[in-house]
């Protein structure tokens, strides 16, 4: 039985203090050290997002493309591959970075703006090296208002000119290149089993690329403000004969969940962040011996202090659980808030020589070939995982004394379990059994012997139920004439989703009774042949079962697509509407993204009007150079580029730029529409124009100007305006700027009425209690998608976000729903409390609510 | 000769993401794709800029030559040029004054490379009876075998650098009567 040790009290009471306290926090990043009143502070290389339009920062990708593919396979289907390893990044809604592709590399232009860019042939890999990716930084820190750092200017990742033994639709082809890209935007290896670990740990899959350390390691190097709020840390100091120890891996350990770890700096202190509310053990390992005499340990690049010289990694010691312990029955169990830090989680170790086990990796057999990570189905009867490590076998038998757990329940390594894999007896088996009821997902491990212990994180998977696998893809037509595809086989269940190469194709229908899907293909090239895989949401997809049985689907010959653009020309600085054309193209929104292959041109967002014709706001750095770049623009796999799309011109002087991001100025959100107001930032405004100096319009319709103060013009949007994209135009004092679009949306919701459940209306007689339901009933929702998606919905009250528990449609009124929710602890208490209803940006007034606390 | 042990299962399309992929090259495989392999002691170094890369350049006192011609300078991706500085972990670490058995590579760039990364990276040391002989370690990075793509695991190599002259001797020959 655990000894649960409840340390809140501590936390708490450390909570003001860390909030003046600053300890080193190294996680996985390429690491300086400062040295202030002889404590180390940990400066990392990172990308300066204020130096980057929209936060967001562009990957570009050569259009040269690998000399040699694996049979079938194709640039666009590489490209697909590198936009969803992207996306897995850009996804992280606790961190502020945006990575977004740029187009193929505009070759020989100067870019001013950090940017990253994927080759392949362009650098030369020898014999033995088949992908490079890293940043490159400037020598020295600056700071802002995040900190110091030291600025990354540009990345590489290097995929090399052959991949013919690497085809695109693999794993571990998609897998690379998030870990590269990984690099690029900053983060090291890690030894917690995440995307970015070695392969010891390494334990992600397609399905979840990204495990909860490597979105800790992003967020904490790019916080988002909701980081902080919705994350605990565990803060402490790694001692051995109570001096610190530098690089040792500090690990939280959710246990039958997730793992985030950090790394020590020279004096051993620590901070674990990124932590989702839960309860964690604690523990410290050393990390592994690196791959050659002179690299740090695990081949982390070594930090280097202020002169340039690495800092070495710290003595081995023996892994231990906090409090100091190597058995997991005695270790703390700490409860995590958000918000909340632990400070003084310290851990005395003790020194050792050479590690006895490292380098773990497993492996299972849902079908004629291996799996790794493993993933065991508990109603299969393959209950059982193969390891390899350094120390777990000795002369084809497991070492003398090797013990294995599993932490955190589920599932129970046999009492006669560990042996030698009969097939392959240089690999370890383990034997498992199963509670019953237990739960699904990543499982961790702890082998001991000779008094050392190895803990893997998510050492295997816990699933359900078999992979999924293709039998057949049939194309086929729907009755609007779209293409279509029949993919017929097993396993295939309502949340499995169909891959061709790396795009998502939408699932238009399931048949019931034999689970086939039938789907609608991303936009395709013409005659591109698709790998198409079945993905599980528990991490399991159908290459597990038919692995090198590829089902594909080819695309119809068809015309080559081409593209053209307006304006041909743009200055340095501006902002800018562009108009896109394109023959034999099928545009599509959600599928058409585009770029224009430099840091310095980015698009701010595109609009696709019609399957040949998009617009698009694009942002030029006001330091670019003089040149002219490509367009690229890419729908699902088709490709249409035109060469020196763009003539980037000298700046304007006292010319005029509209910032497209025009707000809604009563709820401050970028959200305005027709009858309401609008503020709209303007570079180049002179002093003390009026706003009948100021000429505005949307659609060629008049704006009446409302005021004109510190380079922002209020307006009003002109009534008659449809919804959708519009175009803004703006002339003052003889100049005039650059028309932009902007989205007109919907009119905000109105909150109609707030009640309790029995349906009595909030009063002063009847107010709503902390902890309990209250309906709210909305008008004006104008997305009646949002029943299906109900976190598009955010009821604000008191201070405090909440999402809906469920939307529900009012019989017989138009577009009036019930929202449900449960008013969270934390809102504030008291007759008057704010709650608006924000369906995306579009924010209702607010209603004055009475609410008391909880009786 | 060699003391080496691989092993390698067949995968379901999966395998580890570093920042460093590579190919494990058997020993015969590291002979016959180097252009050269060198005895040699690290005089030097310093970082350049390539294009979009740094390159620490190694300038060599060649000791011994094995194989091929023997270049006097050697670059490792990564490294300090200028302000600017660019790191891949896992990268071969060379240290000033230290001597080294080196697999070499020089690409149309003209570039000579470690062959490998790591893999081609030995330290050499003298054992008691004076027989040299170089060792690294296993590496921590991606191997994918070639035959297969599929990943699989490393293990430390030690060979003895007589046996190494002989081998590189026979694959030579070998390569001659092919011809």
């Amino acid at each position: 039985m655990s000894r649960t040790r409840t340390a809140r009290m501590a936390a708490l009471a450390a909570l003001a203090l860390c909030l003046t306290t600053s300890v080193a926090s190294g996680y996985y990043h390429f690491v300086h050290y400062a040295t202030s009143d002889g404590t180390y502070q940990t400066v990392p290389e990172k990308f300066d997002l204020a130096a980057l339009p929209n936060q967001t920062l562009l990957y570009f990708v050569s259009p040269s493309g690998p000399e040699s593919l694996a049979p079938g396979d194709s640039f666009s289907a590489i490209l697909s591959q590198i936009r969803m390893a992207a996306k897995a990044w850009s996804a992280v809604e606790t961190s502020a970075l945006r990575f977004e592709f740029g187009g193929l590399s505009a070759p020989d232009t100067v870019q001013t703006t950090p940017g990253v860019d994927v080759l392949f042939g362009e650098v030369e890999l020898p014999p033995g090296l088949i992908a490079l990716g890293g940043p490159i930084s400037r020598s020295a820190p600056i700071s802002n208002g995040t900190g110091s750092f030291v600025p990354i200017t540009r990345s590489v990742l290097v995929l090399g000119k052959d991949l013919s033994q690497r085809p695109s639709h693999t794993e571990a082809f998609f897998l690379t290149v998030v870990h590269e890209l990984g690099h690029a935007l900053g983060l090291q290896h890690t030894l917690t089993s995440s995307v970015m670990s070695t392969e010891v740990t390494r334990s992600t899959t397609r399905s979840k690329p990204l495990a909860a350390d490597d979105a800790a390691g992003i967020s904490s190097l790019y916080p988002a403000p909701v980081f902080a709020r919705s994350t605990g840390s565990i803060a402490g100091r790694i001692t051995t004969g109570g001096r610190g120890v530098h690089l040792a891996s500090v690990v939280a350990l959710e246990p039958a969940g997730t793992a985030v770890s950090t790394l020590t700096d020279p004096d051993g202190y620590y901070r674990i962040v990124g932590l989702a509310p839960g309860q964690y053990y604690v523990y410290a390992h050393p990390l592994p011996p690196g791959g050659q005499s002179g690299l740090g340990p695990a081949d982390i690049v070594l930090p280097v202090d202020e002169a340039g010289n690495e800092v070495p990694a710290g003595p081995l010691f023996e892994t231990t659980f906090h409090p100091g312990t190597k058995t997991l029955s005695e270790a703390t169990v700490v409860t995590v808030h958000a918000g909340e830090v632990f400070e003084a989680f310290d851990l005395a170790v003790n020194g050792r020589g050479p590690l006895d086990i490292y380098g773990v990796t497993t492996y299972s057999f849902p079908g004629n070939y291996a799996v790794k990570p493993a993933f065991i189905n508990v109603n299969g009867p393959r209950r059982f995982l193969v390891a390899a490590g350094k120390g777990l076998i000795t002369d084809n038998a497991p070492s003398a004394g090797l013990r294995a757990t599993v932490v955190g329940g589920s599932a129970t390594v046999l009492e006669d379990g560990v042996k030698a894999y009969p097939t392959a007896p240089s690999y370890l088996q383990l034997d498992f059994s199963f509670n019953p009821v237990g739960g699904e997902g990543p499982r961790h491990l702890t082998f001991s012997l000779n008094n050392d212990l190895y803990v893997l994180p998510a050492a295997f998977h816990l699933v359900r139920s078999k992979p999924p696998s293709i039998a057949s893809v049939t194309p086929s037509v729907d009755e609007q004439g779209n293409a279509t595809a029949l993919i017929s086989g097993s396993n295939l269940v309502k949340s499995t989703r169909i891959l061709f190469d790396g795009l998502p194709a939408k699932v238009a229908s399931q048949d019931e009774t034999n689970g086939d899907l039938t789907v609608i293909p991303p936009v395709g090239s013409p005659g591109h042949r698709a790998v198409i895989t079945a993905v599980d949401s528990d991490g399991q997809n159908s290459l597990f079962l038919d692995g090198a049985a590829l089902r594909t689907y080819t695309y119809d010959d068809a015309e080559v697509p081409s593209i053209s653009m307006t304006p041909p020309a743009l200055p340095a600085g501006s902002e800018a509407m562009v108009e896109i054309t394109g023959v034999n193209t099928a545009f599509s929104a959600g599928q058409t993204i585009a770029g224009f292959g430099s840091s310095d041109v980015s698009v701010r967002r595109l609009w696709v009007t019609g399957p040949g014709r998009l617009l698009a706001n694009v942002h030029t750095s006001a330091s670019a150079q003089v040149a002219s770049v490509p367009l690229t623009v890419v729908t699902g796999f088709q490709i249409a580029t035109q060469g020196a799309a763009l003539q980037i011109q000298a700046p304007v002087p006292g010319g005029l730029s509209i910032d497209p991001d025009i707000v809604n100025p009563v709820t401050g959100q970028p959200s305005v529409y027709a009858g309401g107001r609008a503020s709209a930032k303007i570079a180049g405004l002179p002093a003390g124009l009026t706003p009948a100096e100021v000429n505005l319009t949307i659609d060629g319709m008049a704006a009446e100007v409302l005021a004109v103060e510190e380079g922002r013009v209020l307006f009003v949007v002109p009534e008659a305006l449809g919804t959708g994209p519009a175009i803004l135009r703006v002339a003052a004092n003889g100049h005039e700027a650059q028309p932009v679009v902007v989205e007109i949306d919907p009119a905000p919701p109105i909150i109609l009425s707030v009640a309790t459940r029995g349906g009595i209306v909030l009063g002063p007689a009847w107010p709503g209690r902390v902890g309990s339901d209250l309906y709210v009933t909305v008008a004006g929702m104008a997305e009646p998608e949002v029943v299906a998606e109900p976190s598009r919905v955010k009821i604000e009250l008191g201070g405090v976000s909440h999402a809906p528990l469920s939307i529900a449609p009012v019989a017989g009124e138009q577009d009036v729903y019930v929202l449900r929710f449960t008013v969270g602890a934390g809102v504030q208490t008291g007759t008057d409390v704010p709650l608006t209803v924000a369906v995306g940006c579009r924010v209702s007034a607010p209603v004055l609510t009475p609410i008391e606390a909880a009786r | 000769m060699v003391s080496r042990a691989t092993t390698a299962f067949l995968l379901a399309g999966l395998a580890a993401a570093q920042c460093a992929t590579m190919e494990y090259l058997s020993p015969d495989a590291m002979i016959d794709q180097s252009t050269a392999i060198v005895r040699a002691v690290v005089l030097d170094s310093d970082g350049r800029q390539h294009g979009p890369m740094v390159y620490t350049h190694f300038k060599l006192k060649i000791l011994e030559q094995l194989k091929g011609a023997a270049p006097l300078e050697i670059v490792v991706p990564g490294g300090t040029a200028g302000s600017l500085r660019q790191t891949f972990a896992g990268a071969p670490a060379l240290v000033k004054g230290s001597e080294y058995l080196l697999f070499l590579w020089t690409g149309s760039s003209g570039l000579t490379h470690v062959l490998g990364f790591a893999q081609g990276v030995y330290r050499v040391s003298v054992g008691a009876g004076g027989e040299m002989t170089a060792a690294r370690p296993a590496s921590a990075e991606v191997m994918l075998d070639p035959k297969t793509g599929m990943q699989m695991q490393d293990e430390p190599v030690q060979l003895r650098l007589a046996d190494l002259r002989s081998r590189v001797a026979s694959r030579a020959s070998a390569k001659g009567r092919a011809q």
